[in-house]
Formats: structure tokens, sequence, C-alpha cells
């Protein structure tokens, strides 16, 4: 019999670009300007890891309130540098836990969080003022939390200026997909985007070292959509963003330097890097040329990293182990500033404590092992590298002029184009799969290993959706009821009022007052009369 | 295994109102079965003749949510409502992706309320006879107004206009070009026309156009159509709609119309039947299905022209001097 | 007669609003002929019976990416029981653990894909289900 020679059979890279057998000095000609200077290429800081490494923040969140800050407490114990609070979907569309469409959802995919108490209990024995937090909900809800966080700050006597962190603050990408659906459910849409620009406002006013939105590209990403396409929609969502504060009356340079992302790291490493170089250089282009921005702090792009989820599969799930690192890794030759890594055991469930810690020694290793983190851009001039890097930028700059002709994202987003897109890009990576074009080892290559998982796999304390259920309905039995109607009242009014009213303050009251998260959300919808899925 | 309920069961249940045998009453229409006939028959005498509106449009246009909305409003208005949605089948596969659900949650569920999702796969007998015996079945089961969604392309949209009492065709700024290029051909695809999404920019333009189009020429029914803005998603318009739906379905009355285009549907369905039954007959007796794919390659390769093929047919199947046209 | 189409409704059950994996599936079986009525996001359970009802479904299938599979795995087949409904298959995809698999059989779910699931695979077990 003949030998089989292996060989791959496809050298396209995931955005569709097809890598050459090699690369040389045809390919680039360039130059580069050293890390920590224009257009920010190779990194935003001159020392990059040196000076700092990047803040190790997974996303922690579920069940009650408690739970979840013993989960964090024990991440800070082992290493990590930054909190991500997630919080459950009823929370992220505004529900209590006792609301009925809400109640086989509770506390599943996230902390659920409906009063000033939970974020207190929450953030028990956290020192808020020398750890950040990523706080991941989206506008008008972020608004409530946002405020059961200041008000937290407040009662401890920390000033709101030495508060670090990021409020994810952005009414589209918050929701998989995201779809259109998920988006005009349970808010109206253009209230809510209106109430982010409200937080924007009131945080560049009152809390200087906050992060005021931070573009969520990754949920775009995980759909299937490329490279280019997560770089472009993510880079013209900032561009509108940009825009709408500027018509507000604030100068570029007050504002952009407090606009962060949150990107994502996939399993085609060279083209994550030179993905993730090509942004930089496409935010301070723009922000130099287009939006006159003059601070250098405005020019740099800061970006989170969470390794995607979606090539992690449920088959031998150990896997999933080496394709995590593969994707941190060209996060970190990326340089970017926060990563999470996502955890092995994400094709099954929530990621145990022990998943929990792999994810974080996963990072530490490749800091204080590999080596890797030793200098600033270790890929910065490789012929491969660069030459990826300026035809990536090229199609993004391409795709970005599609969208602006288009009339911008959120014009491109409510017409339903980005879910059209979306929907194209779903199915080509799943039909990808199907035709081995993506080789997932183990799923359609090399199959037949152990198709039972012998990993731990986390299950939710029993009884946690009943409890939290009746937590809340205690709860608003309990409290002073009279201001709690009144500061509703309050918020319903001035809704109805309409456009020129800043949100934050009287929202900030009511939660002051005691109201819920869904009590403040639906006085809101109900001087609107909307109406939400029973 | 699915319970199989004799006829009699089947007849009861639907008069009663009941979704359940409703359904599978239409099932069995759709898949053809004789029974399903007899029922059909032993209803009619029960089924109230409803009021029929055909929604049709461009995709996108917003059929659905309008919809949703005159649905929501009868309803408030104590009217029984029967919504059938008709989406196109995919001609490659024979599936079916039938989306309207999503946009019409505002209603689902409701007691009052039935909603009957349709592919324009190949029925026995065509989409028009089911749609007509869907509407019967609702009729049987008290429903005084009937919705039929379409996307009013190609072959369908000639059975909805006789269909239904009333038409609406719904459009969204931007279609200009396209109904400009019907001419006075306009006046025959709906009996209002909804100018849907109207905040957009060239909404006015639309009504323009659309009213310099009427002004051409006349129907022969003598109604002019009317143009309604709405912006659907946010409820405006819907009650002026309702309004002007009800206004035609006055003239229909006024002007003894009704019974007019009911006679005329009758006889479009007699026609659409008989074909249906010829085809059958055909098949039995030459296997038309098996020999199809090779009276077009003789066709396709320009040894036989279309009527010779025809008349071959006809003969094969025992009948006699085809009488050609001409 | 007409060789009869299958019907599936296909449905997101409570807040979970990850709709990837069931938009595929739901053209995955479009493409092989089969009628999908997309019920879309936010359901309960209540609902999506009722479109089963109306439609004459031969399957409900729904997709869970959060953990909300047996919470409303159960309540979808007490409510059949209930009204006494039969014929209807239940089908369950989406990031379910291997305890939960079983535990959705048990409970009366016919069949159950997690992520990874091939197409060809899925779709052999349907129309055998449906068959």
């Amino acid at each position: 019999m003949r030998e089989e020679i292996e060989r791959i059979t496809n050298y396209r890279s995931q955005s569709g670009i097809e890598y050459k057998e090699y690369y040389d000095s045809s390919d680039w000609k360039g130059s580069l300007s050293p890390p920590g200077e224009y257009p920010y290429t190779r990194g935003i800081h001159r020392d990059m890891y040196r000076g700092r490494l990047w803040t190790r923040r997974q996303q922690s969140g579920f069940g009650t309130p408690k739970e979840s800050n013993r989960r964090i407490k024990y991440l800070l114990s082992i290493g990590q540098t930054g909190i991500n609070m997630d919080v459950d979907v009823a929370t992220k569309t505004g529900l209590d836990a006792d609301y009925p469409l809400a109640q086989g959802d509770v506390g599943l995919q996230g902390t659920s969080m409906s009063t000033y108490e939970d974020m207190k209990e929450l953030y028990d024995g956290i020192p808020i003022d020398k750890v950040s937090s990523t706080l991941i909900i989206q506008p008008p809800y972020s608004v409530v939390t946002m405020a059961q966080y200041l008000l937290m700050a407040e009662e401890r006597g920390i000033p709101w200026d030495r508060l670090t962190g990021t409020i994810m603050n952005c009414a589209i990408t918050q929701y998989v997909g995201p779809t259109l659906q998920s988006n005009m459910t349970f808010f109206p849409f253009d209230l809510s985007i209106k109430i982010g620009y409200d937080l924007m406002e009131y945080l560049i006013e009152q809390v200087p070292r906050w992060n005021i939105i931070n573009i969520n590209a990754y949920n775009m990403r995980e759909t299937g959509i490329d490279a280019v396409q997560e770089a472009a929609f993510s880079m013209s969502l900032a561009a509108d963003y940009i825009k709408g504060l500027l018509e507000r009356g604030y100068d570029v340079d007050r504002f952009a330097p407090r606009i962060a992302f949150f990107s994502c790291a996939h399993m085609d490493l060279f083209e994550e890097v030179a993905k993730l170089r090509a942004m930089r250089r496409v935010w301070a282009r723009m922000l130099k040329e287009r939006f006159k921005a003059k601070n250098s702090k405005s020019l740099t792009w800061r970006t989170a990293v969470q390794t995607a989820a979606l090539p992690l599969t449920a088959r031998e799930p150990l896997n999933n182990i080496v394709r995590a690192t593969i994707e941190t890794l060209a996060a970190v030759l990326g340089g970017v500033q926060s990563i999470h890594t996502t955890g092995y055991d994400e094709a099954y469930s929530l990621p145990t404590e022990e998943s929990h810690r792999l994810s974080v020694r996963t990072q530490q290793i490749i800091a204080y092992e590999s080596k890797v983190a030793n200098s600033a851009d270790p890929l910065g001039g490789s012929y491969l590298v660069e030459s990826l890097t300026d035809e990536i930028e090229e199609k993004i700059w391409e795709l970005m002029k599609v969208i602006e002709e288009k009339g911008g994202f959120i014009n491109c987003y409510k017409e339903g184009w980005v879910e059209d897109k979306i929907n194209e890009a779903r199915y080509r990576y799943a039909e990808a799969i199907e035709n081995n074009d993506i080789t997932v080892v183990g799923v359609n290559r090399f199959e037949g290993g152990d198709e039972e998982a012998t990993i731990n796999i986390f299950r939710h304390e029993e009884d946690m959706q009943r409890k939290r259920i009746e937590y809340v309905k205690e709860y608003k039995r309990k409290r002073n009821q009279e201001p709690v109607k009144r500061a509703l009242e309050n918020v319903y009014r001035l809704t109805r009022k309409g456009a020129d009213m800043n949100m934050v303050g009287p929202i900030m009251e009511a939660v002051r007052a005691g109201a819920t998260m869904q009590e403040i959300c639906d006085a809101m919808r109900r001087a609107c009369n909307f109406q939400i899925p029973k | 295994m699915r319970r199989i309920f004799s006829t009699e069961e089947i007849v009861t249940g639907v008069k009663r109102g009941d979704k359940r045998f409703a359904s599978i009453l239409m099932t069995m229409v759709e898949d053809g079965v004789e029974e399903g006939r007899v029922c059909i028959k032993a209803l009619a005498p029960f089924s109230q003749t409803p009021h029929t509106i055909g929604v049709t449009g461009w995709p996108g246009a917003g059929k659905s949510t309008i919809i949703s909305k005159i649905a929501r409003k009868y309803l408030d208005m104590g009217r029984k409502i029967g919504i059938i949605a008709i989406d196109p089948t995919s001609p490659i596969s024979g599936g079916s992706f039938l989306g309207d659900r999503e946009r019409m949650r505002e209603i689902d569920g409701n007691e009052g309320v039935f909603i009957r999702s349709m592919a324009t796969r190949g029925h026995s007998g065509g989409i028009a006879r089911a749609t007509d015996a869907f509407i019967k079945i609702m009729g049987a089961m008290g429903k005084d107004t009937i919705i039929v969604e379409t996307v009013g392309v190609g072959q369908d949209q000639v059975s909805i206009r006789h269909l239904a009492d009333t038409l609406l065709m719904v459009v969204m700024p931007g279609m200009g070009d396209y109904l400009q290029a019907l001419k006075a051909g306009i006046l025959e695809l709906g009996d209002i026309f909804v100018v849907n999404k109207a905040d957009r920019p060239g909404a006015e333009e639309m009504v323009m156009d659309l009213e310099m189009l009427f002004s051409m020429a006349c129907r022969e029914d003598g109604w002019r159509p009317r143009i309604v803005k709405t912006v659907a998603t946010e409820r405006k318009g819907v009650e002026e709609l309702i309004v002007v739906i009800d206004e035609h379905r006055e003239f229909l009355t006024k002007n003894g119309l009704l019974p007019l285009k009911k006679m005329e549907h009758i006889k479009i369905e007699i026609k659409e039947a008989l074909k249906g039954r010829l085809l059958d007959i055909i098949d039995k007796r030459m296997d038309l299905k098996g020999r199809l794919d090779a009276y077009a390659k003789e066709i396709g390769d320009g040894k036989q022209d279309m009527e010779g093929v025809i008349d071959d047919i006809l003969k094969g199947a025992g009948f006699d001097s085809p009488n050609r046209k001409g | 007669m007409v060789e009869r189409r299958k019907k599936i409704v296909l449905a997101k059950l409570g807040l979970d609003g990850h709709d990837n994996g069931i938009r595929i599936i739901a053209k995955w079986l479009m493409d092989e002929g089969y009628e999908v009525i997309y019920a879309g996001l936010y359901n309960k359970p209540e609902r999506v019976i009722d479109i089963a009802v109306e439609e004459s479904a031969d399957a409900i299938g729904m997709s869970f990416q959060g953990g909300g599979h047996l919470y409303y795995a159960k309540r979808i087949i007490d409510l059949m029981k209930k009204r006494n409904i039969e014929g209807i298959k239940v089908i369950v995809g989406g990031v379910i653990p291997p305890f939960d698999v079983e535990e959705l059989k048990r409970t009366g779910v016919h069949e159950v894909f997690t992520p990874g699931a091939r197409k060809q695979v899925i779709l052999e077990r349907i129309a055998s289900l449906l068959s």
C-alpha cells in the first residue's frame, strides 16, 4: 500500500485570505514606528507588558450575589487582577427574578441582581478602590447597575474619582447576535440608545477614570462572522457613538480615551494578531484624521479580549484547553489590555472553579513561563504578519466605507442589514465545518475519540432560583414603600417629558430609595406605553 | 402515535371552534386526504361568510406587522380573527421557513385568533384551493374576519385577488420605480395601498406617485383605490386603515358586488379544480410525470415544439381530435 | 395523495437570546425539505404549544445555551400531557451537560443534540424520529 501523505488541504485564513507558501521582502517593505507611537500598530505603550501585564479578568457570575462573591474572591486569591461582573439575562433585560417569563433563567448565565442590597452583597469585602471592574450590562439597564455601584462607593466613603472600570453600556452588541428582536423586545430601542448617552455624559462629568462604553465586538464574532467583519462592524459602531457625543457638544479628546473595546481572539493565530494590530491603526487614523483628536490618549485603541467559544467542542473537551491557550497567545501577541480565557467546559455549562483556575493559570504560564511577553510586539517585522496586517486593515476600511454609505452601523442594524450579514456568516461557518473547510479536530477530523466527557461539570445550587424569586418578593414587601413610589413616579414623569432630561440622576435616586431593576425600567416602559412579553 | 379522528368528530370539533380539530382538518386538506373533502362539505352549511382581507406586498414591506396591528384592533372590537400566512416554498429543497409568527406575537395565543402558516408547496389542487378551504374552515369555526397574507409575486397574486373581498397592497418608500413601471395596471394590485414605514424619506413622493397613477385610469368596479400611510411598528395609521377597510366593504355591499365577486371566484375555482383533475387523469392514463423529462428534452433539443408535445400528451391520454387554437 | 412534508416548530424559551444554533438548524431543516415554523425568541411554553397545535406540527424543537433546558422541557411536556396532546415529538439542543441529557430523556424529550453534533447525524435522527 502506498504511504498516505498527510497534509493540510486548505490554506485560507478564516476571513478568506489565502496564505502564501512563504513571505519575504517582496510582500512587505514598510517601516514601523516603535510601540507607543502613532499609529500604534505595535502597541499602545513603548514598554507594553513590561510596564504592566495585561489584566486577568475572567467573567464570573452565576446564581445569587452571595455565590458570585465567593467565586470572585476565589479568583482574586489565585491571581486574577480584575473583576468581570456578569449579570443574568433577566437583569440584562430589565426584569426581576419574580417576573414570570424570567423565572426559568434566573441566575443561570450570570448573577441575579435586582436591588442595591444585591450589589453590596456581590462586592462584600472586595476593595473596589483597588481592583477594577467591568460591568456587563447595556442601557437602559446599565444605568441602574452603575447607580448601584456608585452608591456603594459613596456608602463606603470612596470618592468616585478613585474608581476604575468599564460599563458595557452599548445598546446593540450586548445581546448575542445581535438579533433585532432581542434589542426591540424589552425596551424602546431609540430610548435605550439615548439613555446610553445619558450615562456616558454622566460618567464623563462625574467618574473621571471610568470607561463610558465598551464596544462589544466579541458577541458579534461569536455568531460566525470573520475577523474583518468583527473589526469593521465594531469600528463603525464606535464611529456612530463618537458622532453622537460630538453632537451632544463634547470635545473628542474629553471622551475618546474612555471608549473601550471588547474583542475576540479566534483560532487563526496570525490573522488574529494581524487583526488586533490593524484595529489599533484604524482607530488611531480614524480618531486623528476624521475626528481631529489631538490628545495621544484618544488615539490609542484599548481592548479587552475573550477567547472564542465558537471553536470549542463538547466532544473531547480537554482539547479545548489547547484551543484556549492558542487563542490566549494570539491576544498576548496582539498586545491587548485584558484577557478572559474561556473555560474548556463551556460547551457543557458555566465554568467550574477548577476550570476557572485553569484559565487564570493558562494566562500566568504564558505571562511568566513562555517569555512571549518580554518584548513588545514580538511578531512585528514578520513579513507574514505585517503583510496580513496591511491587507486586513485595507479590508476593514473598505467594509467601513460600505457601512458609512448606508448611514452608519446603527442605521444598518435597524434596517436589518447587520442581521442579514450575521445570518449569512453563521450559515457559512456551520457549512464550512460540515464541508471540512474548517477543521475541528475530534469533530470533523480525527474522530472516534472518547465521546463521553470525563470532566467535572458545573451544577447550580439546588433551589437557587426559588430562593432568589422569594428574596425579591420578600424585599419588595418589607421595604419602606413611600419613597420608592415617589422616586418611580419621578422617573415615569421625566421619561414622559422626554428628550432633554438626563435620566441618570432620577434613576440613581430611585435606586437609593430602594426601587428594583424592573420597577425602574417598568416606570420608563410605562411612560412610553411599551409592552413586554408576559 | 397521533390519534385518528372520525369525520364526525372533526366536524363537530371545528363547529365548536376547537383549534385542534381545525388544524387537523387543515392538514388533511393540505395533504389531499379524501376525508378532508368530506368534512369541508359537511361544514359548508355552518360556515358564515367572513370578510376576507388579502394582504400582499414585497418581503420586508411590513405585511406581518400591519396584520398583527389590524388584528389586535379587531380583537379589541370583539371580532373573531383567522389569519393565513402563505410563505414561499424553496423550489430547490421543497422546504420552507415560516417566520411570520415572530412578528405576530402581539396577537399570538389570543383565544379569539387562529393563525395558520402555509407553504406554497405542491398542494393537490393548488394553493388557491387550499386557501379557500382554510377560509371555509375558519368561517365554520366562527371567525368573522380572515386575513390572508401572501408575498404577492407570481401565481398566488392572481388567486388572492379573487379570494379576498378587500385587497391591501403594502408598499414602502423606495419602491416608486417599480410601481411606475406598472402604469395603470397598478389599479388591480389592490383596493387599498398601504404606504408603510411612512416616517422614512420619500413617503410623500410615493403617495403623490400613486395618486398620479390612479388618476390615469378607472377601475371596472368603480372603486378608486385608496392610500393610507402607516408606521406599523408604532401603530401609526392603523385606525385610519381600519376605517378605510370598512369603507371598502361597505362599497362592496352597497353595490351588490359581494355576490358577483363570489361568483367570479367560484368560476375561477371550477377552472382551477378542473385543471387539477385533468392533470391527475392524464397522469394516470399515460404517466405524464414519468415522461415529462423526455418531453422537455425533445423541446429543448428542437425536435418538437410545445404544441406538438401537448397534442402528443392529449392523444396519449385518449382525448381524441385535440383542438388547437388558431 | 401528495407526500406529506413534516412540520417542525422551532422556538427559544424564556429569556435566553442565544439563537445561533437554532437558526442554523432551521436552515438545515428547511434545506432538507421540512416546513419550519420559527417562533423566535422569548417564548413561554404555552405559546409554543399553541403554535404547534394550530400548525399541526410533527415536532417542537427548542434550544438552550444558558441552562434553562430542564425547567422548560419539563413544562412543555407537562403541559402537553395536561392538554392531552399526543403525537408531537420534542427535540432539545444546545449547551447541555451529559447528566441532564439523561434527565431530559427521562422527562420525555425524544432527542437531544449538543454542540458539535454533525448535520448529517441531526438530520438522520430527526428523520427517523418523525418517520
